[in-house]
């Protein structure tokens, strides 16, 4: 193999190549059952989660909804919480088309791996945020209704009241302390993937600016 | 998309499958990341097929689709993200021809181009499946004369490797 030139390497791949092909040939009614295949990209998972994500937050309006009867003395905390989720949708339809449009990515090479990054980060930054935004809100409503749970209108009164100073900076704790959380789930699902994509895309930027 | 769609776009997969079996050799070259890789391209084309323009050379847009799909597509085994085994996965790779030719080449081969980054090896496979440095320049996204440096220095790389004891 020493004295092997590329252009043998040519000649060499082009013969296994072709025998590699007839081994693996499929039919055209088996290329079919894969055409009626669903994608394992890592894209699609993703937009499926935001699919779940967005069905559970409709389950859980309705969930807050059907509480504001049961608990007449906190309906309008559970009205809020319910109403609170309704915006989200917009920001979710507009994470589902973006990552939608990274799928969608066209052209040569460089340019598909270009506007997927493009729409792939902000679809991630979104995600983050609206994590950011949501968790902190449903964790303090659970609160309520854990204080109401254990000691009924007056605990509820009593927390909303005399301890209404806490509940900002409450809030902010919990922000600070999902934040960390967020970025850490985010990075293990998706940042080496993430990180090899623009490495390559790295590569190509130097190559057509070479 | 009809069903009427769907065969002119198996003619054209049907006659065209070499190029995803040549990407899927170089990226998941065997087992169920090869049939998860095939399918995915397959996949990838078919949505793409509408945006397909006429105007384009038919392999070049494969070439891009299955390419772009080979980089992109997040391969996890059950242990974390994939990693090849080459002495295992070369023990599964057909042989060229029944009396064993090139036996001890294609494993060599395969290794040397193991070592290159995934940019390189698309390029190095558009080389090898003798596709000109204007095709290849296309497909990448780059000029003709960078896609021409390129190979030579992937060629050279190649040679550098084949050479050593290494594999």
């Amino acid at each position: 193999m020493k004295e092997n030139e590329p252009d043998e390497l040519k000649q060499l791949w082009q013969v296994h190549a072709r025998h590699d092909a007839e081994v693996h040939h499929l039919q055209p009614d088996q290329l079919l059952v894969l055409l009626k295949g669903r994608t394992g990209s890592v894209l699609r998972t993703m937009q499926w989660n935001i699919l779940i994500e967005s069905l559970l937050g409709l389950g859980l309006m309705a969930f807050f909804l059907w509480l504001s009867f049961r608990l007449p003395d906190l309906r309008w905390v559970c009205r809020a919480a319910a109403l609170f989720f309704s915006p989200f949708y917009v920001l979710y339809y507009r994470n589902f088309r973006q990552l939608q449009a990274a799928a969608h990515a066209s052209g040569n090479l460089r340019d598909q791996l270009r506007q997927a990054l493009i729409y792939w980060e902000s679809a991630l930054r979104l995600y983050v945020r609206m994590n950011m935004a949501l968790l902190p809100p449903f964790f303090l409503v659970g609160g309520v209704l854990g204080a109401y749970e254990a000691g009924g209108l007056e605990a509820v009164q009593r927390i909303v009241t005399a301890h209404w100073y806490w509940w900002l900076p409450a809030g902010g704790l919990l922000t600070v302390a999902i934040y960390p959380l967020v970025r850490w789930a985010v990075r293990l699902f998706y940042a080496r993937h993430l990180e090899k994509l623009k490495n390559c895309l790295a590569e190509l930027e130097r190559l057509a600016g070479a | 998309m009809s069903a009427a769609d769907e065969q002119p776009f198996l003619a054209l997969l049907n006659e065209h499958q070499g190029i995803l079996h040549r990407v899927c050799q170089l990226y998941a070259p065997v087992g169920e990341e090869r049939r998860d890789l095939f399918q995915e391209m397959v996949v990838q084309l078919w949505r793409a097929w509408p945006n397909y323009r006429q105007a384009a050379k038919v392999t070049t847009w494969m070439y891009q689709i299955a390419l772009n799909t080979a980089i992109s597509t997040l391969r996890r085994s059950k242990r974390g993200f994939l990693r090849v085994d080459w002495n295992e996965t070369l023990s599964q790779v057909p042989q060229p021809g029944p009396d064993g030719a090139y036996a001890e080449e294609v494993p060599r081969l395969y290794r040397a181009i193991a070592r290159l980054s995934d940019v390189e090896k698309a390029i190095a496979l558009l080389y090898l499946d003798d596709l000109s440095y204007d095709e290849i320049a296309t497909i990448a996204g780059i000029t003709t004369g960078n896609a021409r440096v390129k190979m030579n220095r992937i060629r050279e790389k190649l040679r550098v490797l084949l050479e050593s004891d290494e594999l």
